[in-house]
């Protein structure tokens, strides 16, 4: 490694992009990163650091919208979405990434710009309609939705081109009232595991308690993310009790989703535990 | 009544290894130190054609690039504990320090020296080797097949047969049973992974290693033989370690470490990373069993025989051995009068197997519990009953061994815990929890064990040791000690606390060093408190007389007239005479010429079994295949517990373990031979999904020579579990589910199955 950068604010880091090339790497948490490092000799011609760029760690909630940069941690999102309703799939999501100790130092951004088909967090930013803000090099900014995000060309993973850093996440909860949120992941193990499946499950009830309308998106099942309409539509007009049925009909929706006979099996289990969080 | 036996006591280490204090292997320096990195073989069969090193070399720091087509060839074997010999070890020199021809993904090719770590892995990583692929075999049909078997080689790489007992009377009116099992590979898992500092002074031709390791006298045999050195010229010090678990059984880094240190004259560190355990080390092999029990309508075993398939992987090392030595075990917690096994052995492209927690044991008993289950449905008997019609009571014969059992207590374990586990109840509650729950279902198990507490009657077994009282009063003492991290120095302490009657810290204990302490076998069967402890106690007793000797002179006075209070000696009749160990020291050294000393040799002539019954519950999620363990109790026959807390931690980890094993772990291979090699991969069995694992030790039945009627508790604690839930998980379902792990994919298949 010839540089190491480690811009102090946005500004700074908007420069520091600039000066970015193809054999660059940016270090979040550092929690991927350091072991792909050691794993594969990289050895990048610049090291961008952003762990001092404070900005970078806001997180700022407030009834309209919440705004989580993209270097907050873990186990600060989940302390600062824990027990908002709308929010609670983030807090259950980043509650359950790896140990303790990987959510203390693993970032919301990292998770998202590694693109790992069965990171977590993705599937919940989907379902909550993240906007995602980008720094581009210079210090101009772009903002895209994280579906379109996801979609990245020429064989990357996303659409963040060279030299830019997502800034933060913002979630529109104005559009979210009335919804409540819950994740769930199935993994080998119940704690320090990875996705085998991710699901991130957003329901508006009304007053009866019957689902009025809900979003469904899997993880870990496709490279990114995806909704699963079919599964909306049984959900809607349900009250959300996991009855057999209900759950069975749910896993039915996988079919032909995975090809993976042990995912198509198991997502009614899935679906059956997602929905008992929304009796919280 | 005992004072310090008996009480619970932390670790020796305890408090430098939670402060960070304690040196691993892999945290020591030394000037001019060289690290290494390994070159490994990336195709699972072929020969090296051609080693590039250039652009390694080019880089700076590099000291060396050694490999198997530039470097002199040293051979050894990895599993040789003991001198080359008929009445102990003949083993052939299979593996090579670097492989031209290469046996699986990992096998060592060559190895970089350089000034860092990181310089070493870099300049490994530049080393371009092409090879002469040839067909591999990565399973037992492909290996049974003879995919990858050169002209005149045979896939069955051994074969054998034992017969322990005679065949019974009644045999042709018995009912049989039968069952088949496999079971999968299992890495070690120890926290630390293998790690190795060497060192060659040519001005006195000494090589010094310094290895976490089970048997330095086994080491330094290997690598003296190796390199052509007197063995006094090879010094091998245990290190601490981070835990073995049988992974640091066989020798992986110490040879590549003592022939660069030879190479570069110059102090070398060789340290695996978890990958390159995983991988390139060693692992649990994989076994198949077919099982053909014969009982009698009581539950009464009349026959038992074991087909057993066990791949040894890329180099046979300890498999001839590991495939046979379990059988013996069979006659050390049941009541077998009749018993053959028939096994086979084959070689794949992949890790090797070797040494590993309870050597086979728990295999075999996970095999032998099976088919106990299936007896007990096909003859209708609760599982308790027939294990406690058929376990060994006080006054039995080992047949196999033709030793006396000694003072089991097999059945009070499962009477004590079929009580405590409240089992009649748990069935009938599981029973209505089934019935009324669709995606959750509940089952108990139990199984029992049985294993060792020394080498005899493989060998005869003996150890040595030597205690020297300072002129202080304090006490050093010299025996060959390989501590893994469970607490075997603190165990020894505190033998020696007791005879001595002196505070532990009073006692100074380091472990085997081949310049140092005297010959030992080594950790192996069970044998560290039985013999290595034994020794230390009739050592110490043997110092106590030597004290009193030594005190009877100072005073004049009959050595029957002294007697022993809280490390003073004291004369009856005379209570104003109170002689410190310090007084009777410095007597001895200025009056008689020599300071107080013992040295001993035991060797044993009794092995009893020691023995546990373990009692599993847990709880099958039907519909993604998750498995929980609700509840577990481990009862354990050990005679006396020396450090009860660490007996109780110990098998609270073989616990965990082997419900690893049972549920979740797995080395898989991928289908160019790459074996897993990541714990992202490997799932063990972690603390968030195990209950508070409960531990009950039955100290009522000692044994005869161990210290103070201490069994082995080491590798027994292993030996049932991977049974007790595998047969819960079994009774859950209602299945005869023998493949482990039960995996969630497993475990939905068998439901889909079933379904369809």
């Amino acid at each position: 490694m010839n540089t190491c950068l480690i811009p102090r604010n946005l500004e700074e880091l908007g420069e520091a992009l600039g000066q970015l090339t193809g054999k660059s790497l940016i270090l979040a948490g550092g929690t991927d990163l350091v072991l792909q490092m050691r794993a594969k000799h990289l050895e990048p011609d610049v090291l961008l650091s952003l762990s001092d760029v404070s900005a970078l760690r806001d997180i700022i909630i407030t009834p309209e919208r919440a705004v989580i940069g993209a270097m907050a941690t873990m186990a600060r999102v989940k302390e600062a979405t824990d027990g908002l309703s709308d929010l609670q799939a983030l807090a259950d999501a980043a509650g359950g990434v790896g140990s303790p100790q990987i959510r203390n130092k693993g970032t919301i951004g990292g998770n998202v710009a590694n693109a790992s088909p069965a990171a977590d967090l993705p599937s919940v930013l989907w379902l909550l309609n993240a906007q995602v803000d980008i720094l581009c090099p210079g210090g101009l900014r772009r903002v895209l939705p994280i579906q379109q995000f996801f979609q990245g060309k020429d064989g990357r993973k996303t659409q963040l081109e060279l030299g830019e850093v997502i800034v933060s996440f913002t979630i529109d909860r104005t559009a979210l009232q009335g919804w409540r949120s819950a994740f769930h992941k199935l993994g080998h193990r119940s704690q320090v595991t990875i996705s085998r499946i991710g699901m991130a499950i957003a329901l508006r009830l009304n007053s009866e308690g019957i689902i009025e309308d809900a979003r469904v998106v899997a993880g870990a099942i496709k490279p990114i993310p995806f909704q699963l309409p079919a599964a909306e539509d049984i959900l809607r007009g349900k009250r959300p009790e996991p009855t057999p049925g209900l759950c069975i009909a749910l896993g039915e929706t996988f079919k032909g989703n995975t090809r993976r006979v042990y995912k198509e099996n198991a997502a009614k289990g899935v679906f059956e535990d997602t929905l008992k969080l929304f009796a919280r | 009544m005992m004072k310090v036996i008996g009480t619970g006591n932390p670790i020796h280490d305890a408090k430098g290894k939670v402060t960070g204090r304690t040196h691993y292997t892999a945290d020591l320096t030394m000037p001019n130190m060289a690290h290494i990195a390994m070159i490994f073989s990336t195709i699972p069969h072929g020969r090296v054609v051609s080693v590039d090193a250039s652009r390694a070399l080019a880089l700076e720091g590099v000291y060396g690039v050694f490999h198997c087509l530039n470097s002199p060839d040293y051979c050894y074997n990895r599993y040789r504990s003991q001198f080359s010999n008929p009445g102990s070890q003949m083993l052939p020199n299979e593996e090579h320090v670097f492989h031209s021809y290469v046996r699986f993904v990992g096998d060592r090719v060559g190895a970089v020296a350089a000034r860092d770590e990181e310089t070493a892995r870099r300049a490994a990583a530049l080393v371009k080797v092409e090879y002469e692929e040839l067909p591999y075999a990565l399973n037992f049909e492909d290996a049974l097949a003879g995919k990858h078997c050169l002209e005149g080689e045979s896939p069955i790489v051994d074969e054998g047969t034992i017969t322990v007992g005679e065949p019974q009377p009644d045999e042709a009116e018995g009912i049989v049973v039968t069952s088949h099992s496999e079971l999968s590979r299992l890495h070690h898992a120890a926290m630390e992974t293998h790690a190795c500092v060497a060192q060659y002074d040519p001005s006195t031709g000494m090589l010094t290693v310094e290895s976490p390791n089970q048997a330095v006298f086994g080491i330094r045999t290997v690598l003296a033989d190796m390199l052509g050195l007197p063995y006094n010229r090879v010094r091998v010090i245990k290190a601490t370690m981070g835990g073995s678990f049988g992974g640091k059984q066989e020798w992986i880094v110490e040879p590549v470490a003592a022939v660069l240190a030879k190479e570069l004259n110059r102090p070398v560190k060789l340290v695996y990373d978890r990958m390159e355990t995983m991988r390139s080390a060693y692992c649990r092999g994989a076994m198949r069993g077919d099982l053909r029990g014969v009982f009698r309508k009581d539950g009464t075993i009349l026959r038992l025989d074991m087909d057993i398939l066990y791949d040894a992987g890329a180099y046979i090392s300890s498999g001839r051995d590991y495939m046979r030595a379990p059988f013996g075990k069979m006659f050390r917690c049941y009541r077998v009068p009749y018993g053959n096994l028939h096994a086979r052995l084959v070689s794949t492209n992949t890790t090797p197997g070797g040494s590993f927690r309870s050597w086979g044991v728990a295999e075999y008993y996970t095999l032998l519990e099976h088919l106990l289950e299936n007896a007990a449905k096909a003859l209708n008997m609760d599982p308790v009953e027939l294990r406690l019609k058929n376990v060994l009571h006080p006054g039995e014969y080992d047949i196999k061994m033709n030793l006396p059992v000694e003072d089991t207590r097999i059945e009070e374990c499962l009477l004590r815990g079929r009580e405590k586990f409240r089992w009649a109840e748990r069935l009938e509650e599981d029973k209505a929890f089934n019935a009324a729950n669709h995606r959750y279902k509940r089952g108990c198990g139990v199984a029992c064990g049985g294993h060792t507490n020394t080498y005899y009657t493989r060998f005869r077994d003996f150890a040595q040791a030597e205690l020297r009282m300072g002129d202080d009063g304090t006490v050093q003492a010299c025996a060959s000690i390989h501590d893994h991290g469970c607490g075997s120095v603190q165990a020894f302490k505190m033998i020696l606390s007791e005879v001595l009657e002196l505070p532990m810290d009073q006692i100074r204990l380091e472990e085997a060093d081949t310049a140092v302490t005297p010959y030992d076998y080594g950790c192996y069967s069970s044998r560290s408190t039985f013999m290595v402890g034994g020794v230390l106690m009739r050592c110490a007793q043997k110092l106590r007389g030597e004290l009193l000797s030594a005190a009877a002179q100072m005073l004049d006075a009959p050595q029957e007239e002294l007697y022993f209070q809280q490390a003073v000696i004291h004369r009856k009749d005379h209570p104003e005479v109170a002689l410190t160990y310090k007084d009777v020291s410095q007597w001895s050294i200025l009056n008689l010429c020599h300071e107080i000393f013992a040295r001993e040799t035991f060797e044993t002539h009794s092995n009893p079994i020691t023995t546990g019954a373990h009692f599993a519950h847990v709880e099958v999620d039907t519909w993604t295949g998750l498995t929980k363990v609700l509840d577990y109790l481990a009862l354990h026959d050990v005679g006396q517990a020396i450090n009860p807390a660490m007996c109780i931690a110990q098998t609270q980890g073989a616990v965990q373990m082997g419900c690893g094993a049972a549920l979740r772990e797995q080395y898989t291979f991928s289908p160019d031979g790459r074996g897993v090699a990541s714990l992202s991969k490997y799932h063990l069995m972690n603390a968030p999904d195990l209950p508070e694992i409960q531990v009950e030790l039955i100290q009522d039945g000692p044994s005869k020579d161990g210290p103070f009627g201490a069994k082995s508790i080491g590798e027994i604690g292993m030996v049932p579990v991977a049974a007790a839930v595998s047969g819960a998980v079994n009774r859950a379902l209602d299945a005869d589910l023998g493949v482990l792990p039960m995996d969630p994919d497993r475990i939905l298949e068998c439901i889909a199955r079933r379904e369809a």
